[in-house]
């Protein structure tokens, strides 16, 4: 019984956290520009999808490009969308990255403490949030069909009143 | 019979804890992540100024899991020794990597997704002054680590990097 206990809690303890907090961690974070931008400031009106990402992330390479198409469709619906840099001695790629695949998200700079803040283990991890911050649903790692479950959760979140 | 569970449940801890550094004397360090296992050997392990040293890391990804290699735009598995004024450190030698099809962005990159071995020559030198500093109890530490990023067929971990370390004599 002791040992089922213990092989129990060793499961738990090496398990990736899947529950999701009620709220989103707030955040002060700078943009590319030298600006600071909190939590609420980046808030949309009824969702707001956070993408964690490094520039040379093949997977967010291949998901981004789907994903910014969700937003143009959506935003003016309501839908925000932030990516947050997790890696940070590649924000000086971020730039060119940026401008070279036309990305239009606010992009943010995490810190060194940002992947265990989140506790991030991959990218890309998606978080989506409703108006008040509050985490919807939560997606870590990418492969190609997945940007089908993220629109229909934006939708779901979206058509909410 | 009612051992086994709890060395594996201890085994599991031992192998999740990740890259806590490893002390030693010089000789080999083993170490595993959740992406990879690899075996750290550097000598000889008494060394005299102009002794080179040769330090080889045998990498073995997990199952299903690659690491970067050098030339593509990806963060390749490298060793990084932390300078040190007692040592001249060469470049890291790779073996030949295989080109694997990225099928989300039909993209070729280079990478190591079996067994592999890195090699590193590092010469110890010193000054003079240093050398009439010596005593029977100078040691010498080569402190480094293996850093690399990690992907499967779904995903990207994030980059990752297993410090070792080694307290190797210094002969007069």
């Amino acid at each position: 019984m002791r040992v089922a206990a213990l092989v129990l809690a060793c499961a738990i303890a090496l398990a990736p956290r899947t529950a999701l907090a009620e709220n989103f961690r707030p955040f002060t974070l700078k943009t590319l520009e030298g600006d600071e931008r909190s939590l609420t400031q980046v808030l949309g009106r009824k969702a707001t999808l956070v993408a964690f990402f490094f520039p040379t992330c093949q997977y967010c390479n291949a998901a981004f490009p789907l994903v910014q198409k969700i937003y143009d469709a959506n935003k003016d619906r309501g839908l925000a969308m932030v990516w947050i840099n997790v890696i940070p001695d590649e924000q000086k790629l971020i730039a060119e990255w940026r401008t070279s695949h036309g990305y239009t998200a606010t992009v943010l700079l995490g810190s060194r403490s940002v992947a265990e803040d989140y506790d991030l283990r991959m990218t890309p991890t998606h978080v989506l949030l409703d108006a008040k911050g509050k985490v919807l649903w939560k997606h870590a790692g990418y492969k190609p069909g997945d940007e089908k479950e993220i629109d229909r959760r934006i939708q779901q979140a979206l058509s909410k009143e | 019979m009612t051992i086994r569970p709890l060395v594996c449940a201890l085994a599991l801890l031992i192998a999740g804890s990740g890259a806590a550094p490893v002390n030693g004397a010089a000789g080999t360090i083993s170490k595993s992540t959740r992406h990879l296992a690899f075996t750290a050997t550097l000598a000889p392990d008494i060394v005299t100024p102009g002794t080179k040293m040769s330090l080889a890391v045998d990498v073995r990804p997990k199952k299903g899991l690659h690491v970067y290699a050098p030339g593509t735009m990806y963060r390749p598995v490298a060793i990084a020794i932390e300078p040190n004024p007692a040592l001249k450190v060469e470049n890291v030698i790779y073996p030949p990597p295989v080109s694997y099809l990225f099928k989300p962005l039909n993209e070729r990159v280079l990478v190591y997704e079996r067994p592999f071995r890195l090699t590193l020559d590092l010469t110890v030198v010193g000054t003079p002054a240093q050398l009439a500093a010596l005593t029977a109890e100078s040691r010498l530490t080569v402190k480094g680590q293996l850093t690399y990023q990690a992907c499967d067929d779904q995903v990207c971990f994030l980059p990752a990097s297993v410090p070792f370390e080694w307290s190797v004599r210094i002969a007069r």
